[in-house]
């Protein structure tokens, strides 16, 4: 009897979250799905036009939608990699708390992540601007003249540099993660491997390092989840030009369903590609989670 | 449905009689404009209009009352919101049973609009440019207004439709529209793309407005002589890059020619039309010659305007709105001038007498708005004579008019010599991004910006136009 009254309790404190979850998440999830068998503006309800599964078709041959998802593999690699090497770098000399300055640094890199994305995107355009940018300006007072290049208009450097950006207002938080996983370490650990006679370099790689795996795995998935729907900087920043070259999935499917720069609004492809995206999403971070799941957990 | 009271007291009759003396013996005073094309306003040629708020015609418009809510796509901060906020007080003090309020879309203004479509909760009136309008006309989201531009205009002295220039009235008709073609939006502001150049630099080394693509070439040279950048371009916009295709495609080959092309239709090619790889090696020759600002290609907008406007460029290819987004930042003693892109001199295709690039504005009643009386009264508040010529002429804002007779400044002068004189006037890219939206997206938009960024030639260019083309329809 206790047991059942308990059970309609928490049900009945889950309620509202759940239906809030269920309105705000589910239901339009849902819709997306339902809206993706339809050639629609968005606009109007009577206007839909059933084509089947001819969106989803489309989203396979799309050849602007693959160079957007490989943008989205390259912030997920390349963006991945230069974070979280700068990340556990800074986590791990910030941690040994010997850094003169410390909390200094630690802000400092936070900060960026505490900037919204849009303010963040106008920053850096305007570091980027090709004559009077901090950055191209800089090169030439350094005589790098051949390297002050328009860097958002090239295929080769566009992308890349809006993953930097990406990267620079992330690193705070993935620095932060990391930092507390590491502090979070018993103290004993790398007493034990300094009487061991471990170097710094060796404990960092044998004994932080795996004992953080935890931490890495939740750090690491939040990174891919957010790589492969990245929409925030790419869009404010570029919205995807020149020539759709820095599209993310995100911004190229947003393009269709309210384009900035134009009036074709076609809100049943663009589900069909969110829809794609959702399924892609959920199936990396399923095989990821398996692949990176251990058997015993850490207790310290 | 609102009731339309209509108050007349004697004192306001003697006003408006007053005024409408002194309007006719203003107009019998001034001389008829000697160039007036057949389709076009006599727009710079027109004696000046009041422009102060039209207090005396007051008596003449009907009183509404009710809620209106006005949605407007503008975001809060730009240029026309103070001029709307203005006008929406003397609005409401003019109907003082009127609950005037505003929604502000800005950026996000197509998103919110639609969420209150689908939600059966549209706003009383709302604006927006032509283009999305004329979709949502198709699409029965939009009331017909015919009959309402068939009625008095604000002032009672005609026929509203009468009042919209000849340019914008030729537009105006939504074809299709869901209750069938008609007027579905009313104009109010109106946009050329063109150059403008810096009179002051224009002046020092005597150069004149070009009429010829050749004399433009000759400005941009001299220009560059005297140390300036000829052109400012925001290179990363694609819509911006490929505007110096289309307006020399307009004279080369003609606007009709494109549509043709670009719908594949039988007997037209990229590669078989020469004025197209022409119109190409033109736009070639400005990165050749190295016209544009040096790293135009990653300029991000509106960086380049910030160039013209601190005198570090001579021209800049925009619309009209150019003056209200750079005013903050232009020095003291800069004024600035435009012209129609020059033709391309032996050209096969549309005449000096066309605007290659032209919209408006526009205001609309959603469909199930709750209040028409109210929305349209306000709309021919904002069409007044007296209100557009405050529009062109506001310190801060001067937008060219959507109603004849409207004199516009200086800064204006060539925008009404377009007006004036244009007996063709074409919709952006002459409408290919609505009449074939996937063409223009998967075709033309990644193989332009590597071309206008150097990195192919117009023969590469022409050729895998071609090629993608016939990839896109089969043939």
């Amino acid at each position: 009897m206790n047991r059942w009254i308990s059970k309609r309790f928490i049900a009945l404190y889950l309620a509202p979250a759940l239906l809030v979850y269920l309105a705000f998440f589910v239901y339009p999830a849902i819709d997306a799905l339902r809206i993706s068998f339809y050639e629609w503006s968005g606009f109007s309800l009577g206007n839909a036009e059933f084509v089947g599964l001819e969106n989803f078709a489309t989203v396979l041959r799309d050849k602007q939608l693959q160079q957007a998802a490989g943008n989205n593999v390259f912030l997920l690699i390349a963006g991945g990699l230069l974070t979280f090497a700068l990340a556990l770098f800074f986590a791990a000399a910030l941690s040994q708390g010997r850094l003169r300055g410390g909390e200094y640094f630690k802000a400092t890199i936070f900060a960026p992540y505490t900037i919204s994305a849009v303010a963040v995107a106008l920053l850096w355009s305007f570091i980027y601007n090709p004559q009077w940018g901090l950055l191209n300006t800089t090169l030439r007072l350094v005589g790098l003249d051949a390297l002050a290049q328009p860097i958002l208009a090239f295929e080769s450097t566009a992308f890349p540099a809006v993953s930097f950006v990406v990267v620079w207002h992330s690193l705070g938080f993935y620095m932060i993660l990391l930092f507390a996983g590491i502090q979070a370490i018993p103290s004993d650990y790398m007493d034990a491997a300094r009487i061991d006679g471990a170097s710094e370099v060796q404990s960092f790689f044998h004994v932080t390092l795996p004992l953080l795996r935890d931490v890495l795995i939740i750090a690491v998935l939040h990174w891919i989840i957010g790589a492969i729907k990245h929409f925030g900087i790419a869009y404010a920043m570029t919205r995807g030009r020149p020539a759709g070259i820095t599209h993310t999935i995100s911004t190229y499917l947003y393009e269709w369903a309210l384009p900035y720069y134009g009036s074709t609004y076609r809100l049943g492809y663009a589900s069909a590609i969110a829809v794609s995206l959702f399924l892609v999403v959920v199936t990396i971070s399923i095989v990821y989670l398996r692949l990176a799941a251990r058997r015993e957990s850490i207790q310290y | 449905m609102t009731r339309i009271r209509r108050r007349f007291s004697r004192r306001q009759f003697l006003g408006t009689a007053g005024v409408l003396g002194a309007g006719a013996t203003l107009a019998a005073c001034t001389p008829a404009s000697p160039t007036v094309a057949p389709t076009q306003p006599p727009a710079a040629t027109q004696a000046p209009v009041a422009t102060q708020p039209p207090a005396a015609t007051e008596a003449t418009m009907p009183q509404v009352s009710g809620n209106l809510e006005m949605m407007h796509f503008i975001g809060e901060g730009a240029a026309y919101y103070n001029f709307m906020l203005t006008l929406g007080d003397e609005f409401k003090a003019a109907n003082p049973d009127l609950n005037l309020s505003w929604v502000w879309g800005g950026s996000d203004y197509a998103n919110q609009f639609r969420a209150r479509m689908l939600a059966n909760d549209p706003p009383t009136a709302s604006a927006f440019e032509e283009n999305n309008m004329r979709l949502w006309a198709a699409e029965g989201l939009l009331v017909k207004l015919d009959d309402f531009l068939e009625g008095s205009n604000y002032d009672g002295t005609g026929r509203w439709l009468d009042d919209f220039a000849e340019s914008v009235r030729s537009r105006m008709i939504m074809d299709p529209g869901a209750d069938g073609p008609g007027y579905y939006g009313i104009p109010y502001e109106t946009f050329i793309n063109s150059i403008w150049y810096n009179t002051k630099l224009y002046n020092e080394l005597g150069l004149q407005e070009p009429s010829t693509w050749a004399e433009f070439l000759s400005n941009c040279e001299a220009l560059k002589a005297a140390g300036y950048w000829p052109i400012a371009h925001d290179g990363n916009i694609s819509g911006y890059n490929r505007r110096w295709w289309f307006h020399l495609i307009g004279s080369l080959v003609g606007g009709a020619k494109y549509r043709a092309t670009l719908l594949n239709e039988p007997g037209t090619s990229w590669t078989g039309e020469p004025g197209f790889l022409r119109a190409a090696e033109l736009v070639h020759e400005l990165y050749e010659k190295e016209y544009f600002q040096p790293g135009y290609q990653g300029y991000q907008w509106p960086a380049a305007q910030i160039d013209f406007a601190t005198e570090r460029a001579g021209q800049i290819m925009m619309s009209s709105g150019l003056y209200s987004e750079i005013v903050d930042a232009i020095p003291e003693g800069f004024s600035m001038s435009t012209f129609n892109t020059p033709i391309v001199e032996g050209g096969a295709g549309d005449g000096p007498n066309t605007i290659w690039e032209f919209k408006f504005n526009a205001f609309f009643v959603p469909t199930g708005s709750d209040n028409v009386e109210a929305a349209v009264e306000w709309f021919k508040y904002n069409t007044s004579r007296a209100v557009q010529q405050r529009q062109a002429s506001e310190e801060g804002l001067q937008r060219p008019p959507s109603v004849a007779g409207v004199e516009m400044t200086p800064l204006h002068a060539g925008t009404a010599r377009m007006l004036d004189t244009a007996t063709l006037a074409w919709p952006r890219e002459y409408g290919g991004p609505q009449l074939a939206p996937d063409w223009a997206k998967q075709v033309l938009e990644p193989l332009y910006d590597p071309f206008f960024y150097g990195q192919t030639t117009p023969e590469e260019f022409i050729n895998e136009l071609q090629a993608k083309h016939d990839e896109f329809y089969g043939n």
